[in-house]
């Protein structure tokens, strides 16, 4: 080995308690972007394979009653590959747990094989004939079931068993969510089965009638002429939505994860690489000062410039390597957790783990380029210093007064060591920058991760306490007349009952827009409590109506804006209306208007298909024998998988409370240790002088301390801007990540830098004991 | 007939401190021949540092012109002047300057791995005695043994000449001694030139030829046709 080289070994033997810290940065961002890059690559990639193996549709049609004959007309129309029509409505799954509510949803599928959204079967057969099903895979799982099953579903009131033939997975129920509100799977509580279309008729007295249909298309980007064309043609059929591809609710949830990962994992690695390369500068740069004399031996024997730059540029380099290959290989084994992970709310059949090579060689190369820069940038002074002039003594640096000293009555007051502390500070400007930087970024990525678990936390509570006050959400399975309401006031005895209409529209606004669920509710509501950004109260107004803040940020609309809401409802013409508020609302976009207007606008009759129900008694049995019940959300149920979800929640955020705390010590850590190497025969006169060791630890501790504060009080602003960061990442159909910065938030944050940087402080008191000051003094070895 | 190694013209070095000018150096000339032990005398600020310097090829000269073997330095570009530095010259200085974290024998090779015609490594650790000493870190060393390394350091590239910057100013008289008896059969055994530059005026005794300086200029230059041994000398 060449003895350069030995050097630089014993140079990281020598400093490994620094190196060790560094590398940890390094391999914590490496870590991150593989373990990140990786899942989802896993997941989009796999995904890409189950939509082609699958054949994944292209547009998803909600039609009131679609005749089977009008089928080849359809298939006739320009652009149109493939079309498929099927019935689709949610049952209660009968439970053997007393008070359970389970609701499946029943997707008919022909006996044999699909052409579009083929059923990728994990075990038995896909041909079913009769009272033979095909179950969601996930929910199977959930609930034990197993092939040659039997269970039981409410169809129309009316109990019905089926045998387990098959479970599948299916390209369109890859996340499934009952619908917007829910936020995540419950799949022991909601999952699908694929029934016989022509058992599943006969039951429904849907015969050759379809509510649901789904379409591939040649040329997908022509969706939006070719959706014109059905538009107009499915008008007399009674279109409810129409969604493309892009807009299905599973698909766009994947798309949304992996999107929000994907940013994330470019700014966080990011983020550490940074750190590192700034660290490994400062290191190297400092190291270069302290062996100027070594430097000029080297030149004096005849070493070149590129040959010393390259020793201490290897030191970064080593740090990038060793850190990258560590991290890449923990990153590989981290995504394989992370797509296990997945696979709990996005399944996937084909989804498995692998190696990118692509993401190896990327990381590689952004670890080596972040270090080899700060490596050479470092040590780029190399170059300045003459070797005649290392061989003399330094200069020593011109002395002058630091700002504090000119007011004389004060600096008179300072104590001694407090008069080394604030020149020491003043003085090392650079010094000053990165440790106040170090308490700044750990403040600022703990107030962030303290933010996100309490707005996580609050999410619910303020969407399911605050927004909605409802016990029960209830979901009639077709609309019908107001009167029913009275009719289930009587059989439910609820504290409080009121009506809603919910449906689908395509709202717009200039040329955006966006599918949304049109909320039709009393204006004297007890069930909604609507609040502006700034916290006042908005009424729900007679006429016009309110829309969700992320529908806003979607369509950029406005106060006084006018929007269109694209009528599917036969006979109803395109209605214009009024933004008249933008409100809060964490979970799902909607459009909120009164019932009353939402009738004359939209829906024309007084009907109305579902309920929210205030009680304190369980009324989901009640509820299973009825006729005509779609689907009952229970709010406490929600908040209970919620909980479930939490927990995952807590493990990331414990990550990333640990990640950033990390950042913090690490600079801390290497900053004071650098600064004790360097100033050995300061502190070796010192000791001359009488100075105890704690003295001079408590010296290095008043420093650190008062360039910290600094941080702490911009540390603030940066993890506002990280959180503004997060909040525009964040905002989709599904959530809104609004939550204010609080003075909890804050607290924690500080509470939680104090400890790091007082822990990272406290480690190197031992360097300080065990720095021998006699040797120091006589030291003339380099 | 002596071949010249260093042919020095009219050489000047003027450092600016703040509004003063440092004349280090004032228009000296003079010649050096291969296989002397030339000595360097003079106390300090005197430039001989500088001079030792400029000839090699650590610094360069505000004017004049430093020829070695007929080829002018002076003239040398930045990879030139490593390239000199690296086969032609070997430093010893005051403070050893070796490599606190590599042992005595590292120290040794990593002057040897960059240059292609070397002397024997265990040679030169033998020729310094320091045979048993070789696999000690510097600070297992006394200065004597650091010093005899930094020795070692310089002459196992086989350079023509070797720069010695005060080698025995951080010594006891003994051990400095010692080290003087070290470069001088350096010089006798292995043929070659020597320049010792010291404040020390009797090393100037053991000197094939001895150049005085005081203020940057040259006061005296003298062939010493009865140069003693370096056992004979005492300060």
């Amino acid at each position: 080995m060449k003895k350069l080289d030995l050097r630089l070994l014993r140079m990281i033997q020598h400093s490994k308690g620094q190196y060790i810290a560094i590398l940890i940065i390094v391999i914590t961002g490496l870590l991150i972007y593989t373990a990140m890059n990786s899942a989802i690559t896993n997941l989009e990639t796999s995904l890409q394979e189950f939509y082609d193996i699958t054949n994944f549709g292209d547009v998803y049609i909600e039609v009131m009653h679609f005749p089977r004959g009008a089928m080849s007309e359809f298939e006739k129309i320009d652009n149109v590959k493939e079309i498929e029509g099927r019935i689709v409505f949610d049952v209660p799954f009968i439970s053997h747990i007393k008070d359970e509510k389970v609701n499946v949803r029943i997707v008919t599928v022909s006996q044999n094989e699909n052409m579009v959204n083929k059923l990728f079967m994990n075990e038995g057969e896909r041909r079913i004939k009769g009272r033979e099903i095909i179950i969601q895979k996930q929910f199977a799982e959930a609930r034990g079931i197993m092939i040659g099953d039997e269970i039981e579903l409410q169809i129309n009131g009316l109990r019905y068993a089926f045998q387990i033939k098959g479970i599948a997975s299916s390209p369109e129920f890859a996340y499934v969510m009952e619908d917007e509100q829910a936020l995540m799977p419950r799949p022991d509580k909601f999952g699908i089965v694929f029934a016989d279309e022509e058992l599943i008729a006969s039951l429904t007295g849907m015969h050759a009638i379809y509510n649901s249909l789904v379409l591939t298309l040649n040329d997908e980007n022509k969706y939006k002429e070719t959706g014109r064309i059905l538009e107009k043609k499915l008008d007399k059929y009674g279109l409810i939505s129409m969604i493309e591809k892009e807009d299905q609710l599973s698909n766009a949830m994947m798309f949304e994860e992996i999107n929000g990962v994907k940013q994330i994992s470019g700014f966080i690695p990011v983020v550490f690489l940074f750190a590192a390369a700034a660290i490994l500068a400062a290191m190297i740069s400092r190291n270069v000062k302290k062996d100027r004399n070594v430097i000029g031996i080297l030149k004096a024997m005849g070493y070149s410039n590129a040959s010393i730059l390259r020793h201490y540029t290897l030191y970064a380099l080593s740090i990038g390597v060793v850190g990258g290959t560590i991290g890449i290989l923990a990153g590989t084994l981290m995504s394989g957790v992370m797509t296990t992970m997945y696979q709990t709310f996005f399944y996937i059949p084909v989804l498995e783990v692998k190696l990118y090579p692509m993401t190896i060689v990327n990381a590689i190369l952004m670890t080596s380029v972040f270090c080899t820069v700060a490596g050479v940038y470092g040590a780029r002074k190399v170059l300045k210093i003459s070797p005649a002039e290392a061989m003399r003594p330094e200069t020593p640096k011109e002395g002058h007064r630091i700002m504090i000293e000119s007011f004389n009555i004060i600096w008179k007051k300072v104590s001694f060591s407090w008069k080394i502390v604030f020149r020491n500070i003043f003085r090392e400007k650079k010094k000053f920058l990165f440790i106040s930087l170090g308490a700044a970024i750990t403040v600022a990525m703990s107030l962030m991760t303290f933010w996100i678990s309490g707005m996580m936390d609050n999410m619910f509570t303020e969407h399911y306490g605050e927004f909605m006050k409802m016990d029960y959400n209830i979901q009639f399975s077709k609309p019908i007349n107001k009167g029913a309401l009275l009719d289930l006031e009587k059989i439910l005895n609820p504290d409080h009952i009121e009506a809603k209409m919910e449906m689908p529209f395509e709202v717009s606004n200039g040329r955006a827009s966006k599918v949304v669920n049109v909320i039709g509710i009393n204006r004297s509501t007890k069930t909604y409590t609507f609040k502006d950004f700034e916290g006042y109260t908005v009424n729900l107004p007679e006429t016009g109506a309110l829309i969700s803040y992320n529908l806003a940020l979607a369509i950029d609309a406005q106060i006084g804006d006018i929007i269109k809401i694209d009528n599917y409802i036969p006979g109803k013409d395109d209605a214009y209306i009024r933004v008249e508020g933008i409100v809060k609302q964490t979970l799902g976009i909607n459009v909120y208007m009164n019932i009353d207007y939402m009738a004359e606008t939209l829906t024309g009759k007084e009907t109305i298909n579902g309920a929210y129900v205030n009680t304190k008694q369980n009324i989901t049995s009640d509820l299973n024998h009825l006729k005509n019940i779609g689907g009952v959300q229970s709010t406490q149920e929600m908040q209970n998988s919620f909980l479930e979800y939490l927990d995952l929640t807590v493990a990331m955020v414990g990550f990333m409370v640990i990640f950033s705390g990390l950042l913090g010590f690490v600079i801390i850590y290497s900053m004071t240790i650098m600064s004790i190497n360097e100033r050995s025969m300061e502190f070796s006169s010192l000791r001359v002088l009488g100075f105890s060791k704690r003295e001079i630890f408590s010296i290095i501790l008043k420093e650190n301390t008062v360039m910290s504060a600094l941080g702490f009080v911009y540390g603030l602003p940066l993890g506002k801007l990280m959180i503004d960061g997060m909040r525009t990442v964040y905002v989709s159909d599904v959530y809104t990540f609004d939550a204010p910065i609080t003075l909890k938030n804050i607290l924690y944050a500080y509470g939680f830098t104090i400890i790091c940087l007082t822990a990272a402080q406290l480690i190197t008191y031992k360097k300080i004991k065990n720095l021998n000051f006699i040797e120091a003094l006589k030291s003339r070895t380099s | 007939m002596k071949n010249i190694l260093y042919k020095v013209e009219n050489l000047s070095k003027h450092y600016i401190m703040g509004e003063v000018v440092v004349k280090a150096l004032r228009d000296i000339n003079f010649e050096i021949y291969e296989g002397e032990f030339v000595v360097v005398l003079g106390p300090s600020g005197s430039g001989k540092s500088t001079l030792l310097n400029i000839i090699g090829g650590m610094d360069t000269p505000t004017s004049g012109r430093v020829f070695f073997k007929d080829k002018e330095i002076t003239d040398y570009d930045e990879r030139k002047l490593t390239e000199y530095r690296r086969k032609d010259v070997g430093f010893i200085f005051q403070f050893y300057n070796l490599m606190g974290n590599l042992t005595a024998r590292e120290n040794v090779e990593l002057a040897v791995e960059i240059c292609d015609d070397t002397l024997d490594i265990d040679e030169v650790i033998q020729a310094v005695d320091l045979q048993s000493r070789a696999n000690h870190f510097p600070s297992q060393l006394s200065g004597g043994e650091q010093q005899r390394v930094a020795i070692a350091r310089a002459a196992s590239k086989n350079p023509e000449v070797l720069l010695c910057d005060e080698p025995t100013g951080a010594l006891d008289f003994e051990t400095g001694i010692s080290i003087l008896k070290i470069l001088k059969k350096i010089n006798r055994e292995f043929k070659r030139t020597v320049i010792i530059i010291t404040h020390n005026t009797p090393i100037a005794q053991m000197g094939d030829r001895v150049l005085k300086m005081r203020s940057g200029q040259i006061m005296e230059y003298y062939e010493n046709n009865h140069p003693i041994d370096p056992e004979r000398i005492a300060w």
